[in-house]
C-alpha cells in the first residue's frame, strides 16, 4: 500500500511530492538494509517516472533529443520526499519484490490523486507542468471527463 | 574530443594575443569549462586552441563610485556567498546561488555563465546543422519547442539565452569591460546580448572572436527594491522555465521607475518595457505585481509547443514584484 502527498503550484503547473508512505509487505527480511533499499529505489523510481522521465523524440527525424541527463529528467536529492522506510520482519515467504512505477505512481500522478491536489484530471505522466496547466485551464473553462 | 592545443598566457595581453589565429582555425578561452568541454566532448564546438583564462581577475573590488567590479574569472560559488553583493544586489546573489549544481558553481565562472552557449538540444546534438553551427535552418521552429523562446521570436534561432547571471546584470544596469587586440571597451550589459538576425546567428552577443571578457561593472544602485523569482520543474539541476529580476527605484510608496528583466524566455536576457511602463508611478503592491505582470506577457509570441511559458512568465514578473514589495509569493 502506498500514499503520496504532493503540492501542486496551480500558477506554474509544477508538482512536488512532499512524502510518501510505502508499506511493503515483505516475507522473510534476510537483510534489512537491502530490504529498505529496495523499497527506497522503488519510491525513487516511482517518482521520477510520475514527474519526470519522458525520452523525447524529434517528430522529424526520430532523433531523442533529450539523450542526456541534462534534459532527461530524474529527480535529485533535494527533489525528493523526505521518506523514511522501516521494513518489518513478516511470517511467511512472499517475495520482496523491487516495485516499480504501476504501484506508487497511483499515489502521484493518477488522475484520482490529480483531481485531489487540482481539480482537474490529467491523462499522462509525467506531470511535466505544460500538462498540469493545460488541465487546470480546461478546467476553469468547464471541465472535462 | 579532437586533438587541441593548449595555450597557457601569462597576463590578460598575452591571452588576448593566443586567441588570435589563423583563418580556417579556431581558438576558444577555456575558463571553468562547465559549458566548452561538454561541447568539445560532443564535437559541437571543435577548437584547434584553447587559451586558460583561469588567470584572469578572480578579485571582486568595491568601485570608487560605490558599486562592485567583479573579475570575471570569479567562481560562481564565490559570488554567491559574497557579503557586500548580498547587501547592494541580493538579485544577482540569488540567481548565483540557484545556477546548476554546487560542482558547476565552484566550477563554473562568472564570465563563462554569462558566454556560456544556449543549451537548445538542437544545438547541443551533433546530427543537427543549424543555424548556429552554420546550417541552414533552425529545427525547433517545426520541432520540440517547448524549451525555446517565448519572446524575440522574429528568428532566425530560437534560442533562450542560457545565463542566470546575466538576467539580474542587466536589470541592475551592469557594464562589461570586454579586452581584444586593440584595446579595452565598455558595453552596457544590455547592449552585448544580441537577438538573432543572418549575419551574427552564430553568436549570442558582441564580443569578438579575439576578444574576452574580463569585468562585470556594477553601478550604485540608489534607494531600490529588489526582487528576483525563478521557475524550475526540479528544484536543482534543471534550466529555469523563466525567471525574473525586477529592480524598483523607489520615490517613497510609490515605484518611480522600474527594470524588469526576464530570463529563459529570449534569445537575449529580455527587458520587458510593457511591464516597465505599467509599474511606473504605481503603489507598490498585488495588484500593481498583477497588472505589470499582465503587460510583461502582452507582447509574448510563443511558438508551437511551448504556450505553458507564458503563464509561468506571468507568475514569474509577478512574484518577483511581490518578493520586492515584501509579500509572500505563494
Amino acid at each position: 500500500v502506498q500514499f503520496a502527498e504532493a503540492q501542486v503550484d496551480v500558477e506554474t503547473g509544477i508538482v512536488k511530492v512532499t512524502r510518501i508512505l510505502a508499506i511493503q509487505d515483505c516475507g522473510l527480511i534476510v537483510d534489512r538494509l537491502t530490504a529498505e533499499s529496495q523499497a527506497y529505489g522503488g519510491v525513487v523510481a516511482s517518482i521520477n517516472f510520475a514527474l519526470f522521465e519522458d525520452r523525447l523524440l524529434d517528430r522529424s527525424t526520430g532523433q531523442m533529443v533529450n539523450p542526456n541527463m541534462e534534459w532527461y529528467m530524474l529527480g535529485r536529492h533535494v527533489g525528493r520526499a523526505e521518506d523514511r522506510h522501516r521494513a518489518q520482519q513478516h511470517a511467511g515467504a512472499r517475495r520482496h519484490r523491487h516495485r516499480r512505477a504501476a504501484d506508487r505512481v497511483d499515489g502521484i500522478g493518477d488522475r484520482e490523486r490529480g483531481r485531489n491536489a487540482t481539480g482537474a484530471t490529467i491523462r499522462s505522466l509525467p506531470l511535466h507542468p505544460h500538462k498540469v496547466l493545460a488541465a487546470l485551464e480546461q478546467e476553469r473553462a468547464g471541465g472535462t471527463l | 574530443v579532437k586533438a587541441f592545443a593548449y595555450v597557457n598566457p601569462a597576463n590578460e595581453k598575452d591571452a588576448v594575443a593566443a586567441l588570435k589565429v589563423d583563418s580556417g582555425s579556431t581558438a576558444l578561452p577555456l575558463a571553468g569549462g562547465q559549458d566548452l568541454l561538454a561541447r568539445m566532448k560532443d564535437y559541437v564546438t571543435t577548437p584547434d586552441r584553447l587559451v586558460n583564462i583561469k588567470g584572469l581577475d578572480a578579485t571582486i573590488a568595491a568601485t570608487s563610485s560605490g558599486g562592485l567590479r567583479i573579475g570575471s574569472a570569479v567562481k560562481i560559488v564565490d559570488l554567491a556567498e559574497h557579503a557586500q553583493t548580498a547587501r547592494i544586489y541580493p538579485a544577482l546573489i540569488e540567481a548565483a546561488g540557484e545556477v546548476g549544481t554546487p560542482q558547476i558553481r565552484h566550477q563554473g565562472t562568472v564570465g563563462g555563465n554569462i558566454n556560456q552557449r544556449p543549451r537548445c538540444w538542437y544545438f547541443r546534438n551533433e546530427e543537427f546543422a543549424c543555424f548556429k553551427k552554420g546550417g541552414s535552418r533552425c529545427f525547433a521552429t517545426t520541432g520540440e519547442n517547448q524549451y525555446h523562446a517565448i519572446f524575440g521570436n522574429e528568428g532566425p534561432s530560437h534560442i533562450v539565452h542560457p545565463s542566470s547571471l546575466a538576467v539580474p546584470l542587466v536589470a541592475y544596469g551592469a557594464t562589461f569591460r570586454v579586452l581584444g587586440p586593440n584595446g579595452e571597451r565598455e558595453v552596457p550589459a544590455a547592449e552585448y546580448f544580441t537577438l538573432p538576425n543572418m549575419r551574427n546567428v552564430r553568436k549570442e552577443n558582441v564580443l569578438a572572436d579575439d576578444e574576452i571578457l574580463t569585468h562585470v561593472i556594477l553601478p550604485a544602485p540608489g534607494s531600490v527594491k529588489t526582487g528576483h523569482y525563478e521557475v524550475r520543474y526540479k528544484q536543482s539541476h534543471d534550466w529555469p522555465l523563466a525567471m525574473t529580476t525586477v529592480v524598483l527605484t523607489m520615490n517613497g510608496a510609490t515605484i518611480q521607475s522600474a527594470r524588469v528583466v526576464l530570463g529563459a524566455v529570449a534569445p537575449v536576457p529580455w527587458r520587458s518595457k510593457p511591464a516597465e511602463a505599467a509599474l511606473a508611478g504605481k503603489p507598490l503592491n498585488a495588484e500593481t505585481a498583477a497588472a505589470a505582470a499582465e503587460a510583461a506577457v502582452s507582447e509574448a509570441k510563443p511558438m508551437s509547443g511551448n504556450a505553458y511559458k507564458v503563464q509561468i512568465a506571468r507568475t514569474a514578473v509577478k512574484r518577483a514584484i511581490l518578493q520586492a514589495a515584501g509579500i509572500p509569493t505563494v
